[in-house]
């Protein structure tokens, strides 16, 4: 099930040069536990949709239907390892976009688009105030992903413990 | 340009008969969307030049600032998409389609200095002809006149676009919105001539739910058509059967009887012993030939009736399930049970939810279809929605930039591919 309308996490993976397309990425992180096929990934509960595939099969994008740090933080390792990089975006709206830019000193109610240094990557801010939405990106690769980086800035976006946090975001919204 | 800046700046647009889509693939997956419409100001008169209004159309959440009188309203506000095809010279039509545009690309252009324009992927109706599609591209290059917004487009049909976002490369597309329906089968590329299209959409159910409300006694409230729209939303039912709900709704008063309180006002709609008339406004969408409807036709009520435009005939009164069928049958035999075996629903007529408690009595859109197809004979049939209906046109937009490379340039004889805009 997708998280909710507010919240939306999306991975862009780009393959290593001598990778041989989608398939072959498929296969190997099915040794980490991340079984599927071109349009969907799961392990236990967890799972995402593979939303796009460029054309030369050199990149794929999934949309990721959980908030949970350590989910999103094992399926970023295990794509990893097989990418070059990942690009990761958190798409928000509504009072959690608002909280999110917040938290990090920036103020949503201006068009703009910001990059910040955040626990050792670079954060990229744009925000989109008639729609009253706000993404936030930074791009990871193995090195930064192998340090922690997913479940450190997740926490910084979403506040510790994301779903408990998340669902009190929610409920002021309401 | 690189393939990395293109993919952070795809930028889809979806033009839908009521409604439009809009926004980058940095919005994540829901779009921005405001009416598809524009309001000519009337910028002779005293008040407008007093208050220095220098725009000759108003586009987006604007407005309603700017309405006048409801006499004024029918001469000055302009639907563009009205039927998906715009004539060649209806100048104002296009002033709105360039306007809201603008617009559309204005409210997410970054300031950024890296910022050289997006890829935008546009969405018609599957029977736009050739002329829209350069005139889109004409509009594309003089919107960049003042700054570079787009730096590359393309256009799609819109039933293609809903395949891509669901990723079924031959299936068969049902794309309903607020004034029309398209049913187009997929075999990588759209079918063009077995394409149909019906004349109705969720305009018609609200039409109707106009009338339920006169013989409710709320003929006041029927003239405002946000308000219809949020009645039929709010109360509509597609039943399994028409004949047999309208037996259970006569019978289950209280499991039928619904009052709907307008928020910030003091409306209150209570269908009372007429309520079982809930199942009328989902049965018109998929079948207004029933006898039922006769009254209402005969009462005055118009009837989706069949007109050309351009080269393509839409039908007013075909049932939903006969116009697949007709639109299935004219691609090969060998092909007919791959078209059956994936069909798509999309576009916000078909949101229909059911209440808990009428489950089985009611039924979504879906599983009406199904229903009717098997009643017609087609066997082995499936029959999804979309995830999100509304938005599955831009979603598609969104993947097809995402996907073809820059160096993929525009072919006419395909419709394929990015034209540079500059």
């Amino acid at each position: 099930m997708p998280l909710n309308s507010d919240l939306r996490i999306r991975l862009a993976c780009k393959l290593k040069p001598e990778a041989k397309g989608v398939s072959e990425l498929l296969e190997k992180i099915a040794s980490y536990g991340w079984s599927g096929d071109r349009s969907r990934l799961s392990k236990g509960g967890l799972a995402a949709r593979i939303t796009g595939i460029s054309l030369d099969e050199d990149e794929l994008m999934l949309s990721v239907d959980f908030d949970d740090a350590d989910g999103l933080d094992d399926l970023a390792k295990a794509l990893g390892r097989e990418c070059w990089y990942i690009d990761v975006y958190y798409h928000l709206r509504g009072e959690l976009a608002q909280k999110a830019v917040e938290s990090l000193g920036l103020d949503l109610n201006s068009k703009n688009i910001l990059r910040m240094r955040e626990s050792g990557v670079e954060l990229k801010v744009e925000l989109y105030p008639d729609a009253g939405a706000a993404t936030i990106s930074y791009r990871a690769g193995w090195g930064e992903l192998n340090r922690g980086i997913v479940k450190k800035v997740h926490g910084r976006i979403l506040g510790s413990g994301s779903r408990r946090g998340l669902k009190k975001l929610l409920r002021w919204g309401k | 340009m690189s393939e990395e800046y293109k993919r952070e700046h795809v930028f889809g647009l979806d033009y839908g008969t009521s409604d439009f889509k809009f926004g980058p693939i940095t919005l994540g997956e829901i779009p921005e969307v405001v009416e598809n419409r524009g309001y000519f100001v009337d910028k002779s008169s005293l008040m407008s030049r007093l208050m220095g209004v220098k725009r000759d159309v108003v586009v987006g959440r604007d407005v309603p600032k700017f309405l006048e009188s409801k006499e004024d309203l029918a001469e000055r506000m302009v639907y563009p998409m009205r039927n998906g095809v715009i004539a060649k010279d209806d100048l104002k039509a296009w002033k709105v389609i360039e306007e809201i545009t603008r617009y559309a690309l204005e409210s997410f252009a970054p300031e950024d200095e890296e910022f050289n324009g997006f890829y935008v992927v546009a969405s018609l109706s599957i029977i736009a002809p050739r002329y829209m599609y350069e005139k889109l591209f004409e509009i594309f290059r003089r919107i960049n006149d003042k700054r570079v917004l787009v730096k590359a487009a393309t256009v799609i049909p819109q039933p293609l676009a809903v395949a891509i976002a669901q990723k079924i490369p031959t299936c068969t597309v049902v794309e309903s919105g607020h004034g029309n329906t398209q049913i187009c089968p997929i075999s990588m590329y759209p079918i063009r001539n077995a394409v149909i299209a019906l004349n109705r959409g969720g305009g018609a159910a609200n039409i109707l739910t106009a009338e339920i409300l006169k013989d409710a006694g709320y003929g006041d409230l029927a003239k405002e058509e946000s308000l219809v729209r949020r009645v039929k939303e709010s109360i509509g039912l597609i039943p399994r059967d028409l004949d047999e709900a309208i037996e259970y709704g006569k019978t289950h008063l209280d499991e039928i009887r619904v009052s709907l309180k307008i928020p910030g006002t003091r409306i209150k709609i209570d269908l009372g012993d007429h309520s079982w008339t809930r199942f009328l406004i989902g049965e018109y969408v998929f079948n207004p030939g029933h006898e039922i409807f006769q009254s209402y036709f005969t009462r005055g009520m118009p009837k989706p009736s069949d007109v050309k435009i351009g080269d393509t005939y839409f039908y007013g009164m075909m049932d939903m399930a006969e116009s697949i069928i007709t639109s299935i049958e004219k691609c090969s035999v060998e092909l007919q049970p791959y078209l059956y075996s994936k069909i798509l629903l999309s576009g916000g007529n078909f949101g229909w939810t059911v209440p808990e408690n009428l489950r089985g009595v009611a039924v979504r859109s879906d599983e009406k279809l199904r229903e009717m197809l098997l009643r017609k004979g087609v066997e082995n049939v499936s029959v999804t929605i979309t995830g999100d209906p509304k938005y599955s046109v831009w979603k598609g937009c969104i993947v097809y930039g995402y996907a073809v490379p820059v160096d993929y340039q525009w072919r006419w004889e395909k419709f394929e591919g990015w034209m540079k805009i500059a």
